[in-house]
């Protein structure tokens, strides 16, 4: 696997929602395999545009975007699914199922995309221990913490086993102590060896993490910065990490 | 595969747990239509069919009032005589009338009556067309001569099987289209509802990856089992009514002879005709559901 070159890319991106509504302006950005990156920015900065430019519920207006190799231009309705299945999405808005118990809100996404029931009882713990709640497998949504639930939600976003990860605002709702232990959950992902993008305006969390953090204001990059890391295992992030237009 | 199918189902299950009410609306507006459209429809085959097998009787009866004068008979048998598709008409009085009834019931014995003759005079009335036959009715009993309720068509049987058939040409066939319309349309809501209500599922399909198919196909599912409970409803309607009609010919010409509906073939055509109704209006209630934009 050749972890230079460019996983993803944006070159000169626009977001246009409507003639007067951007969401994301000339947006230039490279993102290696294997790297952590924050994207940080107030509310309506664009945070949650970038990301859902890479999974496709919108589409770029100006611009090009490579994924995998792959330009997205030429997705089409019938390969979004293929695309999707390639990314684990952590969405800000869609939690679990409430009406669903943990380990059954993993399992109808396993099942929705074709796996046997079989496949789904062997699989499930071994998700749930991977963000530590299979001691909470048999509960419903809301018996659990903020916390709990939000790695319900990873768990979902890992059934494809998919190399990248995106959050969008996965600490939104939790104090900061929780936060740093959401956060520390995808440091280990990370270490596992998948690609992390994570919206958050939660700074002082992120400041605690030596990551790479892309700052963003009115649908534009003011900002990328490699920080210092605190943590050992962030170096080979830092030295694999590709050249920034910003 | 089974695997598959079984998850697609329970899916499809699920909504009819949730809105049972519109449910219940859409399958028995969609039974109704089923039942006026398709049931009518066979009811017209086979009351045609019966039609066809019977005699044709072109004979009226008029009875006179008591106490006419002779003249006044004349007049009366004048005034049909002169009435538009009438070919012959006879007076038959009371005592010939008692030789007609002999002669057409040779097993009853009249000679009690002769003297004391319960039967009134009598017209009877040949008719060139038989679809005169209740112009002329109506005609005849505006007289002043004629006993009230006075006329007897030997063809009532036909009558009532035309009456039927032309009744349930329009009315089937009126009320049926506005049926399925609005059956079509209650289906298209209840899957519209169950989309709305299956908000969080479908999108939490859509960005683990699931196939459009997976996301659809249960939609299809409910709206085909929707339209098919609603054949199904029909089927029975169907049953119990043409059993009615049937009792209700039977007691009218003993002759009749009656089979019921083919149980078979009228429930697999209803179903069938169900399911794809169902299917066209869930296909059109998800024709938005999309994976992504792309
Ligand atoms: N569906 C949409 N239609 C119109 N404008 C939108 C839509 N989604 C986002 N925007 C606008 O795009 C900008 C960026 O939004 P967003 O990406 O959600 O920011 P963030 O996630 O950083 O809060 C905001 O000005 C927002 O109002
Ligand atoms: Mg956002």
């Amino acid at each position: 696997m050749q972890r230079s070159a460019p996983y993803i890319q944006f070159d000169r991106v626009d977001v246009g929602y409507s003639d007067v509504s951007y969401g994301l302006r000339g947006i230039s950005l490279t993102i290696s395999r294997g790297e952590f990156v924050f994207l940080c920015g107030l509310t309506g900065s664009g945070k949650s545009t970038l990301i859902k430019v890479l999974t496709r519920e919108v589409k770029h207006t100006d611009g090009r975007v490579l994924f995998d190799g792959q330009d997205l231009s030429e997705i089409v309705p019938e390969t979004v699914p293929a695309l999707r299945r390639k990314m684990g999405i952590v969405p800000q808005d869609f939690g679990l199922l409430p009406n669903k118990k943990v380990w059954e809100n993993v399992g109808y996404a396993m099942r929705a995309v074709g796996r046997t029931r079989r496949e789904v009882s062997k699989a499930v713990p071994v998700l749930l221990e991977r963000v530590n709640i299979l001691h909470r497998a048999d509960q419903y949504p809301k018996e659990l913490s903020g916390g709990e639930r939000q790695r319900g939600a990873i768990a979902r976003a890992l059934i494809n086993n998919p190399p990248l990860l995106l959050a969008d605002e996965p600490t939104a709702n939790l104090d900061p102590e929780h936060s740093v232990g959401l956060m520390q959950l995808l440091e280990e992902l990370n270490r596992q060896g998948m690609t992390i993008i994570v919206a958050t305006h939660d700074m002082p969390v992120v400041e605690q993490f030596g990551r790479r953090i892309v700052r963003l204001e009115f649908g534009r990059i003011v900002e990328d910065v490699r920080q210092e890391p605190l943590i050992e295992e962030s170096a080979e992030a830092l030295a694999v990490g590709g050249s920034e237009d910003a | 595969m089974l695997d598959r199918i079984e998850f697609l189902i329970t899916e499809a299950l699920t909504a009819f747990r949730r809105n049972h009410w519109m449910t219940f609306a859409a399958v028995t507006t969609a039974a109704m239509a089923l039942f006026l459209l398709g049931g009518l429809g066979f009811a017209y085959f086979r009351l045609e069919g019966l039609m066809a097998e019977l005699r044709q009787d072109y004979r009226l009866r008029v009875f006179l009032k008591d106490g006419l004068t002779q003249e006044q008979k004349s007049q009366a048998l004048g005034t049909i005589r002169n009435l538009d598709g009438v070919e012959t008409a006879t007076l038959i009085d009371r005592r010939k009338g008692l030789e007609v009834f002999a002669q057409e019931n040779p097993d009853i014995p009249v000679a009690d009556f002769v003297n004391d003759n319960p039967l009134p005079d009598a017209i009877h009335v040949t008719l060139t067309e038989i679809d005169k036959t209740p112009q002329i009715t109506e005609q005849i009993l505006k007289q002043t001569w004629v006993e009230p309720n006075g006329v007897r068509s030997l063809n009532e049987l036909r009558l009532f099987l035309q009456s039927l058939i032309s009744g349930s040409r329009l009315v089937g066939f009126t009320l049926g289209s506005i049926m399925l319309l609005t059956g079509g349309i209650l289906i298209y809501n209840t899957i519209r509802l169950t989309i709305m209500a299956r908000r969080r599922e479908m999108r939490i399909m859509e960005l683990v990856g699931a196939n459009r198919r997976t996301i659809v196909l249960p939609l299809l599912v409910e709206g085909m089992i929707d339209g098919m409970l609603g054949g199904l409803v029909a089927f029975i309607f169907l049953f119990f009514s043409v059993r009615a009609i049937e009792g209700i010919i039977l007691s009218l010409d003993s002759f009749a002879k009656f089979q019921g509906i083919p149980v078979g073939p009228t429930l697999f055509l209803l179903l069938s005709a169900g399911a794809v109704y169902g299917l066209v209006c869930s296909m059109l209630a998800s024709r938005d559901v999309r994976t992504g934009v792309a």
